[in-house]
């Protein structure tokens, strides 16, 4: 079984309101994405069991007993690894401003200077993550940091781990 | 031009021995004012394509799966000379790949099919 992003949005959001049902035209207000994007989505979380559909004013329904079975699956490192590598495709394909990726030589100086800067982002980033409280899906930002190898990346990519 | 493109038509005028415009069409059977646009940049189709690998192939002594990999053109072909090479893990990780990628589409170009699992 194979969960999207989108999928995997809509099934947060149905699960933290937690109420009984939805229309389309809610989820899309509230994740700020297409109704046709939603009404697929939903179509591909019925295929999957996921949601059940009662005609009703709000006719989506999450079905708990199928992602209580899926959620382990949900939770997996390879899952979230594929949802992170979509991600990170995503910032790329739609390279913004903020978004720099750099293939530079660094002296051990240099390096350490950034090894430093990165450990002081992410721990800030992981104090402002504690004392938050979850917020609209629409306001989250991604934030992608790090360093590494040219060498050992491209090596990496031919021939894996 | 594409680097295909060029690649075969500068192995069949070797091959050849720098033949006329007109020797090439009747040899090949492609239209004599398409060769010369073929000869002016203009995109080669795969039926052409594989007429002149065919010819370069029968004639010359290159390897045949050089110029066989560098022609794969369809999605299956290219697909089925993955699964010879990828262990059963990674053929998984590559089926769940393109699963995505597929379900992607649908949820993209789909005009919503929610009408008939409504129903269903």
């Amino acid at each position: 079984m194979e969960i999207l992003l989108v999928e995997r949005a809509i099934l947060e959001l149905m699960i933290s309101n937690n109420k009984k049902g939805y229309s389309v035209e809610e989820i899309a207000k509230e994740l700020s994405y297409p109704e046709l994007v939603v009404e697929n989505t939903l179509s591909e979380l019925m295929v999957l069991r996921l949601v059940n559909y009662r005609a009703s004013k709000a006719p989506y329904e999450l079905n708990r007993l199928e992602l209580q079975k899926v959620a382990p699956l949900l939770r997996s490192k390879q899952e979230k690894e594929k949802n992170i590598k979509e991600l990170i495709n995503s910032m790329f394909s739609s390279m913004e401003e903020e978004t720099s990726f750099n293939r530079v030589i660094l002296d051990d100086f240099e390096e350490a200077k950034i090894a430093q800067m990165i450990k002081e982002l992410n721990d800030f980033i992981q104090h402002v993550k504690k004392n938050k409280k979850k917020s609209a899906h629409s306001k989250e930002k991604v934030i992608f940091v790090g360093m590494n190898n040219y060498h050992d990346l491209v090596l990496k990519d031919v021939v894996g781990s | 031009m594409h680097p295909l493109q060029q690649f075969i038509l500068q192995e069949y005028w070797n091959l050849k021995g720098n033949p006329s415009l007109k020797y090439v069409a009747q040899e090949t059977g492609i239209q004599l004012t398409r060769i010369h646009r073929l000869m002016n940049s203009h995109e080669m189709r795969i039926s052409e394509f594989s007429i002149f690998k065919d010819l370069v192939e029968k004639k010359s002594h290159l390897p045949t799966l050089t110029i066989n990999v560098a022609s794969k053109s369809s999605l299956a072909e290219l697909a089925q000379e993955l699964e010879d090479f990828l262990d059963e893990e990674e053929k998984i990780d590559f089926a769940s790949l393109l699963e995505r990628e597929i379900k992607k589409q649908r949820i993209k170009k789909t005009k919503s099919n929610s009408v008939l699992l409504k129903s269903a």
